[in-house]
């Protein structure tokens, strides 16, 4: 039947708009279009990629919040925590390998459930990066205090490193760490694979150390009390512990430049996890063996302080700070990037104001958008403390990866035939238990948590319904409703 | 009206001289060649070896611009002359302003690498201070005797600066009946790893900015076209690579190219004063490069009257 004029023109419901995807030759023109990546990322360089990005994120402080709350059981909230991220990182792996750009899982979402979808992860991204930046430069000053008490003799005021809550005024360390990478982003600078790899080997070395001498220090009596929480305990640690697991998604993200992705992302995925839980357990096993559960409680610079008691020597902690201090410097450089260059891609998207796409013509990068992320996180960072971060960061993140294992099953629904370069083992058992355990494991999370996610994400919604959706690009594009189609020149 | 060359006794590499008659020849613009010698001291010495030392540089002067003058050959008029003094970037920059030179030419370190401009002490100095358009040319630069300038591309950046050093390079193509050609340079930024917002997030940043540089081209190119007795370019184009070596490569480049960049907002606009960004655009350039003062809306060569 032919279409009236009226017909043709009607403005789209809100509906439309909100469930409106970006078409994929339009993914690929915000890219560029023109030069494909070529296929160099290999078996080693993936898994390195994976295990630099994740370990760092939480494992030099976690255990300081999360050992209070489940005893030396938190042994299992680390292996729960892990068989979580490893089901999540196999299904964001599958949805970035249909789409022919790498990016977040914000483009992503876009691309596959539509434009409300998209900010709703966006909210969670912006938790998971942008407060985890802030999580990791808080406990980046603990071990910048104990590195100086154990080398010079003296420390940073406590009214200048910890904020408020912890009895501080401002945590002036962290926030000179966010502001330094700031200027770092501004000037251009990033981390080379290979420069990436010297940092893997120096954070696993220092993990290395600590589990060695901290074996020195073994007491099973400090085992005894081993779940004081029973099975309650290890679930609730399980949701903050998560925090440290947060990273392993760069490994998906490469899709485009991985040789066989079909072959080579599964087992980058299966054997980073391996490698970082294999860690996480021996330092969570040593550490609880090595002094009572209940001496972790506001404990600072957690690892650093456990050797120094069981070997009664400063020279170990002040190894590990030193380490760690390095470690957590390009974590935090990494991650404050991911939040500048999604935020990018988001104002590019017409989601946030045209500030965070602007190139300053002199450096070449996201001047304006780099500060304004980084203020941001800075006063996070100087203000709010530890375990507070750490729990909305998981809370953003467990979110997230749900939507993200949502996707893969309703793209193979949706769009079946689109050439995936990689595709989830026993499927739909893997996103199905994914998406249940990311539930599960959110729903252990403290009520305030929620409390603050939930405002968080209504405060985006909010300000998509205000802002984004009249500003959408993709709104302005002549045929922004066509599907998702299979690309003729795909590989 | 000049085109002033400095030229050093001893010099190996004859490139400035080869441009600066290019430009002169391009121009109309009397050439002087001009060789500066350290000045004797205040104390004279009892021994006189003051004055023999000043003999003997003298004659390295003056060899120097016979070697000079048979490179450039009988066809290109030139005037060659000595001056002494302290300071070779002050005596050079008292003889430009004393015979009103329109441009000072000056040639690459010998430390440098072959084919590009190799900055020394003196060009270093020129290109935080000079008053005058400063022209350097690459170590190793040749041009056939009867070559012409052929061309001119401009280095626009986005600044306000950029867009007056557009115009003054548009009159002096104008002027000469030479191509224009306006181009913005990039760098691709360089890939993070690992990376939790996709491994080619920097094309999305270096496709922005192609597209934010697409619009100041516009705007400056509409601006241009207020002026009189300005050219228009033949070719506008915005180019990126992977370094700046690579950018500067793509652009793709003929015998009698030069690039023409403007100074750094940070300087002061009566003078040259190359930016971070600038160097590294000129340190890359295949082709000899002129920066000229923003202040300089004027001729820059070829023009009746610079002042």
């Amino acid at each position: 039947m032919a279409q009236t004029l009226s017909e043709k023109v009607a403005a789209p419901t809100l509906l439309q708009k909100v469930m409106r995807k970006t078409p994929l030759d339009e993914v690929g023109k915000q890219v560029g279009g023109g030069e494909q990546l070529s296929r160099t990322i290999g078996l080693f360089q993936l898994t390195m990629l994976g295990v630099g990005c994740t370990v760092g994120t939480g494992i030099f402080f976690v255990l300081t919040t999360q050992v209070p709350k489940a005893g030396p059981s938190i042994i299992f909230s680390f292996i729960a925590a892990a068989v979580v991220a490893g089901l999540t990182a196999l299904c964001y792996a599958e949805l970035a390998s249909s789409i022919p750009v790498s990016g977040s899982s914000y483009s992503y979402a876009y691309a596959t459930l539509g434009e409300g979808t998209a900010m709703i992860v966006a909210a969670c991204l912006l938790l998971e990066y942008g407060v985890s930046c802030a999580a990791v430069a808080v406990g980046w000053s603990q071990y910048v205090n104990q590195l100086l008490h154990n080398l010079l003799g003296f420390q940073i005021p406590d009214a200048l490193a910890f904020s408020p809550e912890e009895g501080g005024i401002i945590n002036v360390p962290a926030m000179v760490l966010v502001l330094l990478c700031m200027i770092l982003l501004i000037r251009g600078a990033s981390e080379s694979a290979k420069a990436n790899a010297i940092m893997v080997c120096v954070k696993l070395t220092v993990l290395m150390l600590f589990v060695v001498i901290g074996f020195t220090g073994w007491n099973t009596d400090n085992l005894a009390d081993f779940a004081p929480f029973g099975v309650n305990g290890i679930w609730v640690a399980t949701g903050g512990i998560f925090f440290s697991f947060i990273g392993l998604d760069a490994v998906s993200t490469a899709g485009e430049e991985v040789k066989d992705p079909q072959r080579t992302m599964p087992r980058a995925i299966i054997l980073g996890l391996i490698i970082v839980s294999t860690i996480y357990v021996l330092v969570a096993v040593v550490a609880v063996a090595a002094q009572p559960w209940k001496k972790f409680d506001g404990q600072e610079a957690g690892l650093a302080q456990i050797l120094q008691n069981v070997t009664g020597s400063t020279w170990p902690g002040t190894v590990i700070a030193a380490g760690a201090i390095i470690s957590i410097f390009s974590v935090t450089l990494v991650t404050l990037y991911g939040q500048t260059r999604i935020l990018f891609a988001m104002s590019r998207d017409g989601m946030v104001p045209p500030l965070f796409h602007k190139i300053n013509h002199k450096t070449l990068t996201p001047v304006n958008g780099t500060i304004v992320v980084a203020v941001v996180v800075a006063l996070l960072a100087g203000l709010v403390p530890l375990s507070k971060l750490a729990d909305l960061t998981s809370i953003g993140t467990l979110t997230a990866f749900s939507v993200v294992s949502a996707a893969v099953m309703i793209l193979r629904h949706t769009a079946p035939d689109l050439p995936r370069g990689f595709r989830v083992p026993f499927y739909p058992w893997v996103p199905i238990a994914s998406i249940v355990f990311s539930v599960l494991v959110v729903i252990g999370l403290p009520v305030i948590t929620f409390v603050i996610f939930g405002l968080w994400v209504g405060a985006w919604l909010v300000f998509y319904l205000l802002y984004g959706i009249k500003h959408s690009r993709i709104g302005q594009l002549p045929d922004q409703d066509a599907p998702l189609q299979q690309p003729a020149d795909r590989r | 009206m000049t085109v002033l060359v400095g030229y050093r006794p001893g010099a190996r590499d004859r490139g400035d001289l080869a441009l600066a008659a290019m430009l002169a020849r391009s121009s109309g613009e009397r050439l002087v060649v001009c060789c500066v010698v350290p000045d004797r001291w205040e104390m004279p010495s009892v021994a006189r070896v003051d004055g023999e030392y000043e003999r003997h540089l003298g004659g390295l002067a003056h060899d120097a611009l016979q070697d000079a003058e048979m490179f450039l050959g009988g066809d290109t008029k030139a005037d060659y002359i000595v001056r002494t003094g302290r300071s070779v970037p002050t005596t050079l920059a008292k003889e430009a302003a004393s015979r009103g030179a329109r441009m000072l030419v000056l040639g690459s370190s010998s430390h440098g690498s072959w084919g590009h401009v190799a900055l020394g002490s003196v060009t270093d100095r020129f290109l935080h201070s000079a008053e005058l358009p400063l022209a350097l040319a690459p170590l190793g630069f040749r041009a056939p005797s009867d070559s012409l300038l052929h061309r001119v591309t401009v280095g626009l950046d986005g600044s306000r600066l950029s867009e007056a050093v557009l115009v003054a390079a548009a009159r002096m193509t104008h002027r000469l009946g030479v191509d224009l050609r306006v181009v913005t340079f990039a760098v691709r930024g360089r890939t993070m790893y690992p990376s939790q917002a996709g491994y080619n997030a920097e094309d999305m940043v270096i496709q922005a900015w192609r597209e934010q540089a697409e619009a100041m081209q516009a705007k400056a190119l509409n601006w241009l076209a207020t002026h009189d007795g300005v050219s228009t370019p033949t070719d506008i184009s915005i180019v990126d690579g992977r370094n700046w070596s690579d950018a500067l490569e793509r652009v793709g480049w003929v015998e009698g190219d030069v690039l023409v960049l403007g100074p750094s907002p940070q300087g002061p606009l009566s003078r040259v004063f190359l930016g971070s960004t600038g160097t590294k655009i000129l340190q890359n350039s295949p082709v000899p490069v002129i920066v000229i003062p923003a202040g300089r809306g004027g001729t820059v060569i070829g023009g009746p009257s610079a002042r």
